[in-house]
This record gives C-alpha cells, sequence and structure tokens, in this order.
C-alpha cells in the first residue's frame, strides 16, 4: 500500500431514508412497520478517490450535490451504506469552528473540553495549551466566559483549537465564510504551513478562487457522482462553464408579455464564454421577443458577486436609451467597459419591466453567473477594485 | 464491542469533562449550589416521612433512615433516566459537526449522577449517627447497592436516550413509567411489608426487580440490630429472597447487554435523525 494515502473512499455510498410523513411517534411509528411507505434518496452514488499526506484536495459543486453529506462521512458522524471510509490518522473536522463551546465556561475550559471532544488527551492539551492560545491571540482573555466574546474570538479560539490537534487529515466547510479577512489570511497561512509538515486538507468551498489559490487537486461533485477530477484550472472551467445557464441559481419571474430568450456573454474576442478578464470590455447580447406591442419598455442589468451583493445595476431609462415601442424579436446590446472588481464568481441579472419599473416582463434574477480571472492576481481585500500604485518619496 | 469499549477508553477525558462541564452549569448561579445536592433527598425524605407517619403509621425504629437510604438509591436511577431523555437530543448541535462516541453521552449523565449520590453520602451518614446507628462494616453494603443502581441507570439510559431521538413521545412517557416504578419499588415501604401484601404467584416477580432486593440489602447492612448479621448474609439467611438476590444481578447484565445492543443499532443513524 502506498504509505502517503491518508483517506481512501472506494465505492462510497449514501442513501438518506425518506419517510412520506416522518414517523415520530410510536403510534405512527407503530402503523409504519404494517405499511411501509419508505423512499430512499441516493446521495452519493459510488465515489472512489483518495488523499494523500500534504496535498490539498477541493471538493466543488453545486448546492445539493453531495458535498457536505461526503464530509459528515468522512468525519465519521454519519454512515455509509457498505463500504467503509479508510482512515490512517486522526481526522479533524472543521465543520464548524467551536462547536460545542459552552457559553457560561471560560475561554481556558472552553479550549479544554474542545480539545478533549477533538480528541486530545490531558498531558497533550497541557503541552499545547500555550500554542492554542498564542495562535488565537487570546492570552488576556482565557478566564473570561466565552459568551463575553465577540465572535471574531470566538472563531480564533475554534480554529486555533481545531489546527492544533496533529489530524492527519483536516476537512473545512466553508468556514471561512466567516470572520474578517485578517483572520481568513492567518488562517489560511496555518493550513498551508500543515500542508507542508504532511496534514491532509480536504477543502468544501463554493469560493473558486480561495480553491483555486489553495488546492492541488480539485473533485468536481454532481448528483452524487464525481463528475471530473484533476487540476484546479481545469475543473473550475468545466464546473462553471458547465453548470451556468437558466436555472443555475437565481430565479426567473415576470408576466411574460416580453421574454428574454437568450442572453450571452462575450469577451473581447466576441466568442461567448463564462471565464473574463476583469480589465477587458463585457458584451452582453440580450435576445427578446415581445409577445405583444409593449410601448415603453425598460431594460436593466446588475452585477452581483457571491455573497450576492449588489455591485452595480442601470437601466436603459436612467441612461437616456427610449425605446418607444417593440413588437416581435430582437436583440440589445449592453457594453460594459471593465469589471472593476476581484477574481471570483459573479452573477448577471437581466431584466425586462414597464417604464415605472412596478411590472417585471421579465426577470431572470442572477441566472448568468461568471467568473472573472485576472493574469496579474489581486491579493487585495474588498468587493471592488481601485486601481492604484504605490510610490515612496 | 471490544473496540467500542477501547475508543470509550480512549475518550475518559471527555467523559469527565462532560461531567465537570454538567455540574458546573448545574450549579452556576443558583444561590444554594451544591447545597440542593443535599437539600433534594433530605425534602422529599421529610415530606413521605410526615405522610406515612401520620397517615399509614409504619412501626419502624429507624424508619426515617431507610426512607432516605430508599430515595437516594432509587435516585440514582430515576435522576439518570430523566436526564437522559435529552443527553443525546441535548447535544445535537455538538454532535452533527463532530465525531464523537455517542454513548459518552448517557454515561456521563449517569456518572454525573453517580457524583452527586457520593455528594450526598455525607447526609446519609450524618443522619445515621443522628439516629444514633454507628458505623459497621455493613454500610459497605449501601456502596455495593449503589453500583447495582448506578448499572441499572446505565443499562436504561442507554435505551432512553435513543428512544428520545427517535420517539417525541419519549419525554412524555418516561417520566410516567418512573412514577409507576417508584411506587411498585419498595422506596417508601420495606419489602418485608410489600412481600406480606403480594398475592403468592406474584411475588418471584416482585422480588424481579433488582432494586427490591438491593435496598433491602442496603436496608439491612445500614442498621445492624444487635447480633444479627449485616445485609446480604441477614437477607440470605432469611431465605425469603433468595429468588430475587440470585436472579437480580444476571438481570441486570441481560438489561445493560440488551440497552448496549440497541444503542450499537441505533448509533449509526443517530446523527441523521437529530
Amino acid at each position: 500500500m502506498d504509505q502517503s494515502i491518508t483517506l481512501a473512499v472506494s465505492d462510497l455510498h449514501k442513501r438518506y431514508r425518506l419517510l412520506r410523513e416522518p414517523q415520530t411517534t410510536l403510534l405512527q411509528a407503530a402503523l409504519h412497520t404494517f405499511r411501509r411507505r419508505r423512499e430512499d434518496l441516493p446521495v452519493l452514488r459510488g465515489l472512489n478517490f483518495q488523499a494523500h499526506a500534504g496535498e490539498a484536495l477541493a471538493i466543488i459543486g453545486a448546492n445539493g450535490a453531495g458535498k457536505s453529506t461526503l464530509l459528515k462521512l468522512l468525519a465519521g458522524i454519519i454512515f455509509p451504506e457498505e463500504k467503509r471510509v479508510e482512515h490512517y490518522g486522526r481526522v479533524s473536522a472543521l465543520l464548524e469552528l467551536g462547536a460545542g463551546f459552552q457559553p457560561e465556561l471560560t475561554g481556558r475550559d472552553n479550549l479544554h473540553l474542545n480539545a478533549t471532544i477533538l480528541g486530545l488527551t490531558r498531558p497533550e492539551i497541557r503541552a499545547r495549551e500555550q500554542e492554542i492560545v498564542a495562535f488565537a491571540g487570546l492570552e488576556n482573555f482565557m478566564d473570561v466566559p466565552v459568551k463575553y466574546y465577540s465572535t471574531g474570538m470566538y472563531m480564533r479560539l475554534g480554529f486555533s483549537v481545531a489546527v492544533h490537534v496533529d489530524a492527519a487529515v483536516i476537512l473545512i466547510d466553508e468556514v471561512f465564510a466567516v470572520g474578517d479577512e485578517v483572520f481568513q489570511f492567518r488562517c489560511l497561512d496555518k493550513l498551508m504551513a500543515l500542508r507542508q509538515a504532511g496534514t491532509t486538507l480536504l477543502l468544501v468551498s463554493h469560493d473558486m478562487n480561495l480553491v483555486r489559490r489553495v488546492a492541488d487537486r480539485v473533485l468536481w461533485l454532481r448528483d452524487g457522482v464525481i463528475a471530473a477530477e484533476g487540476a484546479p484550472g481545469k475543473i473550475i472551467q468545466l464546473y462553471t462553464g458547465g453548470e451556468s445557464g437558466p436555472a443555475a441559481s437565481g430565479q426567473r419571474w415576470g408576466s411574460r408579455e416580453v421574454t428574454i430568450d437568450r442572453v450571452e456573454l462575450r469577451g473581447p474576442n466576441g466568442a461567448p464564454g463564462t471565464q473574463f478578464d476583469p480589465h477587458q470590455p463585457l458584451t452582453v447580447a440580450i435576445g427578446y421577443t415581445a409577445h405583444q406591442r409593449i410601448a415603453n419598455p425598460v431594460f436593466g442589468f446588475a452585477l452581483t458577486n457571491r455573497a450576492g451583493v449588489l455591485l452595480y445595476g442601470d437601466t436603459t431609462l436612467n441612461q437616456g436609451l427610449a425605446i418607444p415601442e417593440i413588437a416581435g424579436s430582437g436583440t440589445l446590446t449592453l457594453q460594459l467597459a471593465a469589471l472593476p472588481y476581484p477574481p471570483g464568481s459573479y452573477a448577471l441579472t437581466v431584466a425586462v419591466h414597464d417604464v415605472s419599473g412596478a411590472q417585471p416582463y421579465d426577470y431572470h434574477d442572477k441566472l448568468y453567473p461568471f467568473e472573472l480571472v485576472s493574469p496579474d492576481f489581486h491579493r487585495g481585500s474588498g468587493i471592488t477594485v481601485v486601481p492604484h500604485t504605490w510610490s515612496l518619496t | 464491542m471490544v473496540t467500542r469499549l477501547r475508543e470509550l477508553w480512549r475518550y475518559r477525558d471527555l467523559l469527565r469533562m462532560l461531567v465537570i462541564r454538567d455540574l458546573k452549569n448545574r450549579y452556576k448561579g443558583s444561590f444554594f449550589g451544591y447545597l440542593w445536592t443535599l437539600l433534594n433527598p433530605l425534602l422529599m425524605c421529610g415530606i413521605f416521612y410526615f405522610v406515612f407517619t401520620t397517615f399509614a403509621r409504619f412501626d419502624r425504629p429507624h424508619y426515617a433512615l431507610e426512607l432516605l437510604l430508599g430515595i437516594l438509591l432509587w435516585n440514582i436511577i430515576a435522576d439518570s433516566v430523566n436526564t437522559s431523555i435529552y443527553s443525546i437530543i441535548g447535544n445535537a448541535s455538538l454532535i452533527k459537526k463532530v465525531y464523537l462516541p455517542l454513548e459518552i453521552f448517557p454515561l456521563s449523565v449517569v456518572a454525573g449522577v453517580g457524583v452527586n449520590f457520593l455528594c450526598a453520602l455525607p447526609v446519609l451518614i450524618l443522619f445515621c449517627l443522628a439516629q444514633g446507628v454507628w458505623p459497621t462494616l455493613g454500610w459497605l453494603w449501601v456502596l455495593v447497592a449503589a453500583a447495582v443502581c448506578l448499572l441499572l441507570a446505565v443499562a436504561f439510559s442507554l435505551i432512553v436516550s435513543v428512544l428520545a431521538v427517535r420517539f417525541k413521545d419519549t419525554n412524555h412517557f418516561v417520566p410516567v413509567l418512573l412514577q409507576v416504578g417508584f411506587f411498585a419499588s419498595p422506596v417508601l415501604y420495606p419489602l418485608s411489608e410489600a412481600m406480606a401484601r403480594v398475592p403468592g404467584w406474584a411475588a418471584p416477580g416482585y422480588l424481579l426487580n433488582p432494586y427490591a432486593t438491593w435496598i433491602t440489602v442496603a436496608r439491612n447492612g445500614l442498621v445492624v440490630p444487635n447480633g444479627e448479621l449485616p445485609g446480604l448474609w441477614q437477607v440470605l439467611a432469611s431465605g425469603e429472597y433468595w429468588f430475587g438476590i440470585l436472579c437480580g444481578l444476571p438481570l441486570v447484565l441481560i438489561l445493560l447487554i440488551v440497552g448496549w445492543i440497541f444503542f450499537a443499532n441505533q448509533r449509526r443513524r443517530l446523527a441523521e435523525y437529530l
């Protein structure tokens, strides 16, 4: 056997039992033994993969693809159908930072409790206590009950304990979605150091930028099977390309007197795509059909980032483009000069409504996801990019 | 089973921490704190003593003492089972996020109850001395009986903690069952009184209750009339209760195994039901 394998999964299946009516009372349970109307929902359908020491493996996929189920199986919280998950070493799961913290107890008590929960023995905890406290930067707050902690302090303590348990495998489920930027960078640095030292990182994230930065290898999970596996750049491109288009996320509503039939995002070379350079212009072609004569329609667009924050939105009305009347099919073209945002995942909203804005004809809310990829990687933080230069005088 | 036990042993520190956590949480912010551990059985005892000496007229030399012991031992079972109902449900947020050997939650409840019992022992001793009952080796039978009650508590707690996850009825019917058990077991009255009234055919069944025989052993051990054998020997010598003594311990063992197997069977699905 390959000595460097820390985690191996072969033919992993998981079904959830779905009961038409959940049997939560004894009477119902008794009745159900006579009329079993049980349905099984397959979540994972035969996964095979291995993780090696010092490797960072990322798992991506749409909501409901089975990512969290997989992590819970790997952590041993739930159990697979037939096959086992083979572990070679201690697994530390960061499914939630500070799980099991007792608000009434002090930081030190919680440190001990949390470390014990994660499987450390008393002498091990004593040997590491200093280090854990120092990394969390909470030297002066260890005798304060954690109910007085700020969210950041709480997170720092939870993270610090979790990464100090000498795990062979660390499972991380979107825990970086919380906490400030400084904390995120510190956590990442620590995780990178652990990987360098031979720890396997297994990361679930929707943040393609983080995945690109951290992962050595990416698994794309779709409907409970591994759709693709390989280098981050390649798999992310497949994933963001494959899962775009209407109904990927977001929603559509409206009275449909006018329908938006086709929305195409084109880069500077004119070819449709889902990955763009923020410095380059982006062209959006909107194909519409007016099913009856519509006077004074207003078209609009909006850009949102991964967190759903509206970055910018505008309409033809505001721009002074008067459309007196439309009938039949046509195409409207929207030119965006540049996209001054950091690399990451974004979504485009396209809509057409009446002049008052009160009646939407067709609203495609966040239906068009796309990625911004920059060759000159921004390490700056924030939701927008301010072009800048430094000089020392 | 051996691997499960070994894993539990590996998590013994957690068991200790959980017990400490529960004790700290129980007493934090309450004015009397630890005193409640002592006051509670004493108050119960006072009430029942008043009722039974006034209305039922038990004429026994150390009835109050027997009552206190009965309540203390019964509380080992009752407190464990009542608290175990919430032992897994109450830790759902933790169980869904971290791997833990789940047996540890009902076990920590019973361990906590055991610690509480030990904390209440000084009261029992003071009570004995106040009544003019002096220490003998027979007192050790109290600890043996407490151990039997703790084992019973483990068996029931394992079952109840899982049932509570699966069926919402559990927190309603378990306290009722405990009430029935309280009056059906010789907590308030001596075993001899019960045996005198139970019809002959039902007597072996009544004696099957391990609490019934072992509380009697403990009571006889605590209060040793002059020139008599202490505890178990006295009970055995009386010849009446040999059936219960003989069957009681194997029954406790069987209950433990049943509880363990039931828990082991359900363990893997628990996190999904929470």
